[in-house]
């Protein structure tokens, strides 16, 4: 019987070819990309599968609910909280701490390697199921100023022989390291991102140093250290989770925390929920977060319901030529479940065909879609293996079955009486047809993905093009990598083509910057302000404008910090009166930095759109300048670019020369959210295509169907002009329906989605009309492709078939 | 008797209109039978020959097929009656396009379970007898219509039915390719096969043993062309 269904299948298939290619199309277009979906989801989901007892392996939480209300949840936790849990807590059997504070150089006889890196405990190696392929895992890591490395970065290091026993420089620590250990290569996906693993009793050797900065014994630091712990089996990770409150209200009580913090709760995240899992701040590695599989899936289901509709409606449509064969078929015996099972093989064998259209397009969208720099900071290594093509096959079958799910119902009802009814008139409501529904339903998803990428894309241009430095593009910023910032400007600053220079911290317009808790008297609340530190010139290099005081004086060598300089708000939240008042105001900075305002600066967006405008504070502290600004003159760029890195290798052999037009910085910040968008664009683009072959296999087929009524017509003396409209307006009709309900639908997302932004851009009809015309343009197109062939046709010849 | 009808009726409803299409019809018919049912257009034939085909529902009296009431039966039940007792032949054939001379008289066999080698060797027989062995690869729309109504005979007596409805066999043949048709007819009946045939042909009726004629969906009377024996 199956053989039976699958011959009739293929054969319709051949038979109808313009309705097979169109199905077949847009179900390899929405397939296609799934598979992408389903292969990026598996990755996502293949993470630190390969730790012995990873189940029973759990990473503390930090959650600080800020002063202002607000809630916000750290992938790290105090180091001291685990350690105080191990000894309290039975149930918690091994606890490995990575402190984040080893990375920057390693060097080899001359020769320097750039590594990231942590600082692990000893049950590294007991808590993960990293195996060494060179060393003992029971000492690698116990020894101070042990350095265990991954098989890459020792390959990196000495490519013919092993690394083991040797002795290497690390940048920023006086004594040198010994390789203890060589990883072997991972054995699966881990988000723990590292190159090499100093030992933990190296960071407590270092803390024991006089003014050295304590990161194992504070319980304000929940930033710099991620904690792993094991349990026992059968513990009770709420009561391990209760244990760890109990430890906090008891710690934290009379502890002056950060000047934003109001408390800390803390939780524990199973590590095989770690990737793909919750957002949370200062993550170890990359690895998709949750929202992003589920952005992903919703955006697939779209395609592939909007495919799987031209195929419920095509089918539907050519069911007047099918009821035949289905009272033929239930006249010999057929039972209703023969004839469902008949018309989804149909579907199923449709759909087969299109997966063999859609691996090549889901190997192309891949390659597009590992070019996205949401992609290459993902890590993304995508890998294919049978499972993968089972998967691949059941979701296909999935698919046809869906697809066909409806035509099948709706067929195999069918009386064997009533051979003549006419399916297409099947009600979905009172007084839809379904086929126009499913039209109108496509329509409304392809509009409302239009005018949320249009209004997403003209957010994320406005916030690029908003920042103060979009309009200076011939700034360049050298990231100074240690080096004396006066050296360098004097180095730097020499070559001919820079024409001015100025210092700051980190640069504008970025997500990186500095915080300084600030008061205005000694007695009250400290406040939490980001701040910059900058060098006299800045202001006038940028044009940031003063509208009252001064700029910080010339004087580099000034050894305390004298002045400061705020913005408006700072003024006004501080309530310091006008910005003329709060000049000559006293700031505390920190514990014990007594400055006086110098000056106020007009309120510019200094930080990325999505930040709302903030109180800033610029200081002045020459030791802080990590970045060096250099004013390019208009003329050769090239020739100063590389006179500039000739003056660099000059002044820093070791280093690479890390500089970047600040346009080009700014436009970075935005790289994953415009990614976003493109992701979006190119759906909705799909979306079109499947929509408008849709369309046409429906005008193609009512063209047909109507082809007696349009010549009958012509005779009668109807104008091709006329024919065309008679048979596009209802189609005009669908649009209308479709734009009317989802411009109010866009409008919603939209602003949920600009909600995100603290500059945004404003309503206008320019965010609807692209989206709305461009897809009724392409519909347009489709259906006057077909309608104005028809109404050019010689009436004869329909009258003569007839 | 094989039919037995008990004031049998069939009313068509749409929104506006009501249509009696069969008005309280008694029908005995015996097995071994030929019947031919005449009348005009819409006096109720086909629609008789729906309802005792089982592929349509009376909306009242009783229906007995083999002694069995079947009005009432469900769906599946009918199905089941209709593929082990009954034959269609239609007067536009209702062969599949997309299935062979071959696979469009195999169907039926496939409904009713019977193995591959006893359907091919069913099938081939028929054909044979049919004259239609060489086509038996081409598709309904390479045939002419009679060798279209021959593969549509042999596919309504594939199964060795009881009943053969054939709902005017010959209304879209010309009259050599008619009486071909007919004479088959007559064998399968000479064979012991019930037929019942809706025609407006009064020569195709002559082939018949008793003619039914109909008129707004009664029975108004009934000749015997010939006696059964």
């Amino acid at each position: 019987m199956i053989q039976n269904y699958i011959k009739i299948a293929l054969r319709n298939i051949f038979r109808h070819r313009l309705f097979s290619l169109i199905n077949i199309f847009g179900l390899a277009l929405a397939i296609g990309i799934c598979l992408l979906i389903i292969l990026l989801v598996k990755d996502a989901y293949s993470y630190d599968k390969f730790h012995p007892e990873g189940e029973r392996v759990y990473r503390l939480l930090t959650h600080a609910d800020r002063k202002a209300g607000r809630s916000e949840s750290y992938a790290s936790s105090p180091f001291i909280m685990a350690q105080t849990l191990l000894e309290q807590m039975p149930q918690a059997e091994a606890w490995c701490p990575l402190v984040r504070t080893f990375n920057g150089e390693l060097r080899l006889e001359g020769k320097a390697f750039d590594f990231g890196g942590m600082f692990a405990g000893p049950a590294f190696f007991d808590l993960f199921g990293f195996e060494l392929a060179e060393g003992d895992p029971a000492s690698a890591l116990t020894e101070p100023n042990s350095i265990v490395l991954t098989d890459e970065m020792a390959t990196r290091i000495s490519k013919d022989t092993s690394p083991l026993g040797m002795v290497l420089e690390v940048g920023g620590y006086e004594t040198p390291f010994r390789v203890t250990g060589v990883l072997k290569p991972f054995a699966g996906k881990t988000h723990l991102d590292f190159m090499a693993l100093g030992s933990l009793s190296t960071q407590l050797a270092l803390e024991r140093m006089p003014d050295a900065y304590n990161i194992t014994a504070n319980w304000q630091n929940y930033y710099m250290t991620y904690n792993f712990l094991r349990l026992k089996s059968r513990a009770d990770k709420e009561a391990v989770e209760a244990a760890l409150n109990r430890i906090a209200s008891a710690q934290y009580a009379g502890l002056e925390l950060e000047s934003r913090d109001a408390g800390y709760r803390f939780s524990l995240q199973p590590l095989a929920k770690i990737t793909p899992g919750a957002q949370l701040s200062n993550t170890i590695g990359s690895g998709m977060p949750l929202f992003l599989i589920w952005f992903l899936a919703a955006l697939g289901v779209i395609l592939i319901l909007s495919a799987s509709f031209n195929y419920t409606n095509l089918t539907i449509a050519r069911s007047f030529q099918r009821t035949k064969e289905v009272g033929v078929r239930k006249v010999l015996g057929a039972t209703r479940g023969q004839v469902f099972g008949q018309f989804i093989s149909e579907a199923v064998v449709m759909s087969l065909f299109a997966l063999l259209l859609a691996y090549p397009i889901m190997k192309f969208a891949r390659y597009e879609f590992e070019q996205l720099s949401i992609a290459t900071s993902m890590d993304m290594r995508l890998e294919e293996d049978w499972q993968l093509y089972v998967l691949f096959l059941l979701f296909t079958l999935l698919v046809g079955f869906s697809a066909g799910l409806l035509p099948a119902l709706a067929l195999s009802r069918i009386r064997p009486g009533a051979i003549l009814q006419k399916l297409q008139n099947t009600k979905l409501l009172q007084r839809i047809g379904l086929r126009k529904a499913l039209i109108t339903v496509q329509f409304t998803i392809t509009l409302i993905l239009l005018i949320t990428m249009t209004i997403a894309w003209k957010q994320s241009t406005h916030a690029i093009s908003v920042n103060f430095g979009f309009d200076k593009p011939s700034i360049l910023v050298v990231e100074l990598q240690g080096q004396p910032f006066e050296k360098a400007a004097a180095a730097l600053g020499q070559v001919r083509g820079v024409e001015n220079l100025s210092g700051i911290s980190f640069p504008m317009g970025t997500w990186r910057d500095g915080s300084s808790d600030v008061r205005t008297e000694s007695n009250a609340e400290r406040t939490g302000v980001r701040d910059y530190d900058i060098d006299h010139r800045y202001l006038d290099q940028f044009g940031i404008e003063l509208v009252a005081g001064e700029n910080f004086p010339d004087n580099p060598a000034q050894q305390g910090e004298l002045f400061a300089i705020v913005n408006e708000t700072f003024v006004s939240q501080f309530n310091l009166g006008q910005a003329s008042e709060a000049i000559g105001r006293p700031l505390i900075l920190g514990d014990s930095t007594n400055v006086v305002i110098r000056g106020v600066v007009k309120d510019f967006p200094y930080k990325p759109a999505v930040y709302a405008m903030e109180p800033l504070l610029l200081r002045y502290n020459p030791a802080q300048w990590g970045v060096l600004n250099l004013g390019l003159s208009v003329g050769d760029t090239p020739a100063t670019l590389a006179a500039l890195e000739n003056a660099w290798e000059k002044l820093a052999p070791d280093d690479p020369f890390q500089a970047q037009f600040f346009d080009q910085l700014v436009r970075e910040n935005y790289d994953e959210p415009m990614d976003l968008v493109r992701v979006v664009l190119f759906f909705g683009i799909l979306g079109m295509v499947i929509a408008s072959l849709g369309l046409l296999g429906m005008v193609t087929y009512a063209v047909e169907t109507r082809a007696r009524e349009i010549s009958i017509r012509k005779v009668m003396g109807a104008s091709a002009v006329q024919i065309v409209l008679m048979l596009s307006k209802a189609y005009l009709l669908l649009f209308c329906i479709a734009a009317a309900i989802a411009i109010p639908v866009s409008f919603l997302l939209g602003n949920q989605m600009l909600q995100f932004f603290s500059d945004r851009i404003s309503w206008s009809p320019g965010l609807f009309l692209p989206g709305v015309l461009l897809l009724m343009a392409v519909a347009a197109l489709t259906v006057c492709s077909q309608t104005i062939r028809a109404a050019l046709a010689n009436p004869v010849e329909s009258l003569r078939s007839e | 008797m094989i039919i037995k009808t008990n004031k049998l009726v069939r009313i068509y409803r749409t929104d506006e209109v009501e249509t009696t299409a069969l008005n309280q019809v008694d029908l005995e018919i015996a097995e071994g039978e030929f019947i031919a049912v005449m009348g005009p257009s819409g006096c109720g034939k086909s629609t008789l020959l729906n309802v005792l085909g089982m592929i349509d529902s009376p909306t009242g009296g009783e229906y007995f097929f083999n002694g069995e009431e079947i009005g009432k039966l469900p769906e599946r039940k009918r199905s089941d009656i209709r593929k082990h007792n009954l034959g269609f032949v239609f007067q536009s054939f209702n062969l599949i396009d997309e299935l062979t001379v071959f696979e469009n008289i195999e169907l039926p066999m496939l409904y009713t379970g019977i193995p591959a080698d006893q359907r091919k060797k069913r099938v081939e027989e028929l054909m044979e007898g049919m004259n239609i062995m060489h086509r038996r690869n081409h598709f309904p729309q390479q045939l002419s219509g009679g060798q279209q109504q021959r593969v549509a005979v042999a596919r309504a007596v594939v199964n060795k039915p009881r009943l053969i409805l054939a709902d005017e066999p010959t209304g879209n043949l010309d009259s050599a390719n008619g009486d071909e048709v007919m004479k088959i007819l007559s064998e399968l009946n000479a064979a012991g096969t019930t037929i019942l045939m809706v025609t407006h042909s009064q020569f195709c009726a002559e082939f018949s043993n008793r003619i039914i004629r109909m008129l707004d969906g009664q029975v108004v009377t009934e000749n015997v062309v010939r006696q059964y024996l």
